[in-house]
């Protein structure tokens, strides 16, 4: 991805394919590219934050450093549901201002990772600006099922937990 | 061997340049090992140019092979030239100086030292190796540093000769590094003030001086790439080549000594080898001590003769060839004596022997001075008295007893034989005891007659009749005359037997005494007697060496040692919660608890520094401030060795800049005649103070100036619309508006300062460093900045309280007291606003749940806590559920994400794995003021 496209928003659909770790929100598929993932963990117990974002979980204790924890649900707007066995977190690498930022995505289940080729690749769809999907990179077709390509480093800016945290 | 190595490697090398072609890959690597090798070889020979000349074809090879090279054909055709040069180095044994190399292949690689100044780009000289070149601009900031600490000291204290010399020698060092770096600037500068120093120093050129380091320091930056290359000082220049050249004549006169003296020494050469040489001559003076304690107990032993001459040989060699001549000079002396001891000319004992050790002595010191040298960069320093050492070993040479014996043998508590035999309990403390008491009781001395006897010069019988006749004719001659008149012996005879009633009469030693009342063997005194030499000869005091580590690695290992004390009091947890006091386990993870915790504090301390740095810029700051204001300003530093976080030493300057400005500016009066009248001397004092106290370290900066105006700071704060008027406020309050954004009483905005922003970076500052400041003043007195800072930044003293389900930490740094109120001290304000009487103060108060949204807590102040802290100057109560207890917490970043949150300062890990919150209390101050609204 070149420095322009990244601020464009618009991807090169060819440089998109590749390995993709896939998880479960409601029923919805979703794709995270591997190279952004650390690794996933169980559900651990979480410190609350107080007066930060609803979407915030809070922290987690990850081998002696503290790393902030996001629920997805809750940043897509999505009704929100009690946690399972299935619940886990996705530790993954973003781009924050200069440095990278290590985050946890709680997300209902993690399914598997899949390789995506090229022509199974499409667009994002746009929906005006009813729904935002600034944060998704493009939609993978394999077979019957659709996966929504993420731009982690978009769902989880560092500016966005900032400016909100301030409110 | 090696040469028929490298004959290999000629050859095959000569060969591959003549096939090659610049596709040929594999060819052009197998040149390049060769190369390489050749590079090596000529190394180890010291032919440096075709070493250097070696390294760059190896570097065109590379260049060719990556495509690099423009024209790779015409590359190759010049390094053929250059490998059949190579050839006949090797195989015909000629000179590297007779042979022609390309000069593109002469240029050493400088690549990597070249900085682009603003405009100027700084070129690292011919013929300079940049290591060196790189070491020794890195020096530099400490250096000059010294140099500057120096410079003020000489203010303060007026003549010193010490500290002139001690200036000398670090201008005439750096003229001469910098001569040989091609630092042609620098050089021609320090030799001016070298000179100027020599002629008598005054306030001037000391002002001179300090401008000079301050040109350096940019300088030196500039060729670091850390800033714009500074023009050449002509006006300095000028100034210091004023004075020079004055007065010539005035040479003082070096005292006549026929002693030889020896000068310091600037290092030169072969930075490298003299590193190797320092090396080697220690060991080799290690392993001399041994074999010389076996040349007392058994001087003719020829191994250890041999070994002991070896080792100064190589020691003469190496440094004569390293020009290090006091070296040389002693031991080429003891060489000699030595060489005559295995011709078996001469015997080691007594004095022979003795000088010997003192010529290892000696030497161990000139090769510490060296090894110091190497690292500081300055002049080796000669011994004192090495050319003493060289006139005893002449005289032991010649046979001649030592008379003018100065060494001053350092004081050591060297043990006693006889203690060092009853602690290797070769004897009993009675033994020892009966022999000393022997030892001191007068001998009678040892007739001469006896004495003949003993040595066989004459027989018992004669003895007898000499008694005899002695007895009845001739009362009044001696023995020994008697003897001679006889001819039984002759008159030396006597003499010898003379001499050794004379000896016998000292008393007898001790070790002697044990053996002769058999208390010991011999073997156990000889062993003891080699202990006691040994510890005379231990070095006696280890200088503490330092390594230099990167920064990054000492975060990482702080961190790691972090994360050891966390899990390591999750298992004392969990061990604790098992119940079993007394098992195996619970006492092996007591000693667990030990060593987390000295490691811990072990890994703290390595991030601590002393503050002096800083202190000594204040130093020079006051000394410009006063110069610029006029005022006569006396400076005092006290505890300038306290040690500090790094990060706490390299923030606190700004800071201090800040009050010591202020100080200087508003506090000292500009009048002197003002001060004498309010009875104070009329030169100002300005004292910097670091000290511990209660696990805090304190910083003050205190001055005996006019003190704040109290009516000044009231009226402007009223002006501006901070406070309404001064009821109610208490001194340390009205103090604190000093503190306030853009607060300044100063009537005229001077160029040091009176803007009104230094005060209020001071305390922002301080508090990021999560410290607080006080201020006392005493009108007409003057004024007391106290600075409080935590010892470390990464741990804290933490109270946990729960609030709901959840845990927080408060810093028991901002904790003043905890209580249960009853009801009544609590009222509230238009039903919304709480407060709490507290010491006859009402303090708003605070419920942490409503702040935070936590369910589930405490809503009722009679069932929960309150926890009265202080921000800044505020006190607030917070109302939690219960206090959990007190633990040292190791801080943690809760990361760049989360660095905003109102109200938390940081994360922790708890004892259970959990992560706790730290509570920042000026931000929660913050969120409280916002979240009750009186309308």
């Amino acid at each position: 991805m070149t420095e322009q496209e990244k601020t464009t928003g618009k991807h090169d659909l060819k440089s998109l394919a590749g390995k993709y770790l896939t998880f479960k929100l409601s029923h919805e598929t979703y794709g995270i590219e591997i190279l952004k993932v650390q690794e996933i963990i169980g559900l651990m117990s979480i410190t609350s934050i107080p007066r930060t974002p609803n979407f915030v979980r809070g922290v987690i204790n990850l081998r002696g450093k503290v790393i902030p924890v996001i629920e997805l649900r809750k940043k897509f707007d999505m009704e929100t549901v009690e946690d399972t066995d299935h619940t886990c977190i996705i530790v993954v690498q973003v781009m924050g201002s200069g440095s990278p930022i290590t985050m946890g995505v709680i997300v209902d289940e993690v399914s598997e990772v899949v390789d995506i080729a090229e022509n199974q690749i499409e667009p994002a769809p746009s929906f005006g600006a009813s729904i935002d999907t600034a944060f998704i990179m493009a939609m993978g077709k394999l077979g019957e099922a659709v996966v929504i390509l993420l731009d982690i480093d978009k769902v989880l800016t560092a500016n966005e937990i900032q400016s909100l945290s301030s409110i | 061997m090696a040469e028929t190595g490298i004959q290999a490697t000629i050859e095959k090398l000569s060969e591959l340049a003549v096939f090659v072609s610049p596709g040929d890959l594999q060819e052009l690597a197998q040149m390049h090992t060769c190369l390489i090798e050749i590079r090596e070889w000529a190394k180890s020979q010291g032919f440096s140019k075709t070493a250097i000349v070696a390294d760059n074809s190896a570097d065109w090879i590379e260049r060719i092979v990556l495509q690099e090279m423009e024209n790779p054909d015409e590359a190759l055709k010049i390094l053929s030239q250059v490998i059949s040069s190579f050839q006949q180095i090797i195989l015909a044994n000629i000179s590297e100086n007779d042979i022609i190399y390309p000069n593109e292949l002469q240029q050493k690689k400088t690549g990597n030292i070249v900085v682009q100044g603003s405009g100027q780009i700084f070129e690292l000289p011919e013929n300079v190796d940049p290591e060196i070149f790189q070491q020794f601009i890195q020096s530099q900031d400490s250096n000059l540093e010294e140099m500057e600490a120096l410079l003020l000291s000489y203010n303060k204290e007026g003549e010193n000769k010490e500290i002139i010399a001690e200036l000398k020698r670090k201008v005439h060092t750096l003229k001469g590094e910098t001569g040989i770096l091609g630092l042609s600037d620098i050089q021609d500068l320090c030799h001016l003030a070298e000179d100027r120093i020599e002629q008598g120093v005054t306030q001037e050129l000391i002002d001179d001086l300090f401008a000079l380091k301050d040109w350096l320091k940019k300088k030196f930056d500039a060729i670091a790439g850390k800033g714009p290359m500074p023009p050449f000082p002509n006006e300095l220049r000028r100034k210091l080549a004023k004075e020079t050249r004055k007065e010539e004549g005035g040479k003082t006169e070096q005292p006549a000594t026929n002693v030889k003296k020896f000068e310091p020494k600037v290092l030169e050469g072969d930075i490298d080898l003299v590193k190797d040489f320092v090396q080697e001559a220690t060991e080799h003076l290690d392993n001399c001590d041994v074999h010389l304690l076996t040349l007392e107990t058994d001087p003719e032993e020829n191994d250890a003769l041999n070994a002991v001459f070896r080792a100064f040989h190589t020691i003469k060699g190496v440094s004569g060839f390293l020009g290090l001549d006091e070296i040389k000079q002693i031991s080429h002396e003891a060489e000699n004596l030595l060489d005559r001891a295995r011709k078996k000319e001469l015997l080691l004992v007594g004095d022979a022997i003795d000088v010997v050790f003192e010529a290892v002595d000696a030497l161990k010191e000139c090769v510490e001075a060296v090894r110091k040298a190497l690292t500081t960069g300055e002049p080796i320093i000669p011994r004192e008295n090495s050319g003493e050492l060289i006139e005893n070993i002449h005289q032991v040479l010649q046979g001649k007893k030592i008379t003018t014996i100065s060494r001053e043998k350092p004081k050591k508590n060297i043990a006693k034989l006889g203690e060092i035999m009853v602690g290797s309990e070769s004897v009993s403390e009675d033994s020892v005891q009966r022999a000393l008491t022997l030892q001191k009781s007068p001998t009678e001395p040892v007739k001469v007659g006896e004495i003949l006897v003993k040595y066989n010069v004459i027989s018992s019988k004669q003895l007898e009749k000499i008694l005899e006749l002695q007895k009845n004719e001739f009362p009044n001659k001696l023995i020994g005359e008697l003897v001679v008149e006889l001819g039984f012996a002759t008159e030396e005879d006597i003499q010898n037997a003379l001499e050794k009633q004379k000896q016998s009469q000292e008393p007898p030693k001790l070790g002697e005494l044990l053996i002769q009342t058999g208390e010991a063997d011999a073997k156990e005194v000889v062993q003891a007697l080699r202990t006691q030499r040994a510890q005379s000869l231990a070095p006696q005091a280890t200088v503490a060496e330092a390594i230099k580590v990167d920064a990054n690695r000492l975060d990482q290992l702080v961190d790691m040692i972090g994360e050891l004390v966390i899990a390591e009091s999750m298992v004392v947890r969990e061990v604790e919660l098992q119940g079993d006091l007394y098992t195996d386990l619970s006492r092996h993870v007591g000693q667990l608890d030990k060593i987390t915790r000295e490691l811990q504090l072990m890994a703290m301390s390595l991030r601590m520094i002393p503050i002096k740095s800083t202190f000594q810029k204040m130093a020079r700051l006051v000394r410009d401030l006063s110069k610029k204001t006029g005022k006569l300003i006396e400076f005092h530093t006290s505890g300038e060795d306290t040690e500090l976080d790094k990060t706490v030493v390299d923030k606190i300057g700004d800071p201090l800049v800040h009050m010591v400005r202020n100080s200087v500016d508003h506090g000292i009066e500009s009048n002197p005649e003002e001060r004498v009248k309010k009875g104070k001397p009329p030169i100002g004092n300005i004292y910097l103070r670091a000290y511990h106290s209660g696990g805090n370290i304190h910083i003050q900066v205190e001055d005996d100036g006019a003190g704040l105006n109290r009516e000044a700071i009231i009226k402007k704060a009223i002006e501006r619309g901070i406070i309404r008027s001064e009821e109610g406020l208490s001194d340390r309050e009205i103090w604190n508006l000093i503190f306030e954004p853009g607060f300044s009483t100063a009537q005229v905005v001077t160029e040091v300062s009176g803007r009104g922003v230094g005060m209020d970076v001071v305390k922002k500052n301080i508090e990021a460093l999560r410290g607080q400041v006080d201020i006392q003043s005493t009108p007409g007195k003057g004024t007391v900045f106290t600075i409080r800072l935590p010892l470390t930044l990464a741990i804290i003293d933490g109270m946990v309280v729960r609030v709901g389900a959840e845990r927080y930490i408060i810093p028991t740094l901002s904790i003043i007291i905890s209580l249960r109120p009853t009801g009544k001290e609590i009222n509230t304000i238009v039903g919304k606003g709480e407060v709490l009487s507290f010491h006859g103060k009402l303090i708003n108060l605070y419920r942490l749940n409503r702040l935070f949204n936590i369910p589930n807590a405490v809503e009722d102040y009679t069932d929960g806590t309150v926890i009265v802290v202080e921000a800044g100057n505020t006190q607030i109560g917070l109302l939690v559920d219960e206090i959990l207890g007190q633990q040292q917490i190791v801080i943690k970043s809760l990361g760049e994400a989360l660095k905003g949150v109102p109200g938390i300062a940081g994360g922790a890990i708890m004892p259970d794995g959990k992560v706790g919150l730290i509570l920042d209390i000026a931000g929660i101050l913050k969120v409280a003021e916002e979240s009750v609204t009186f309308v």
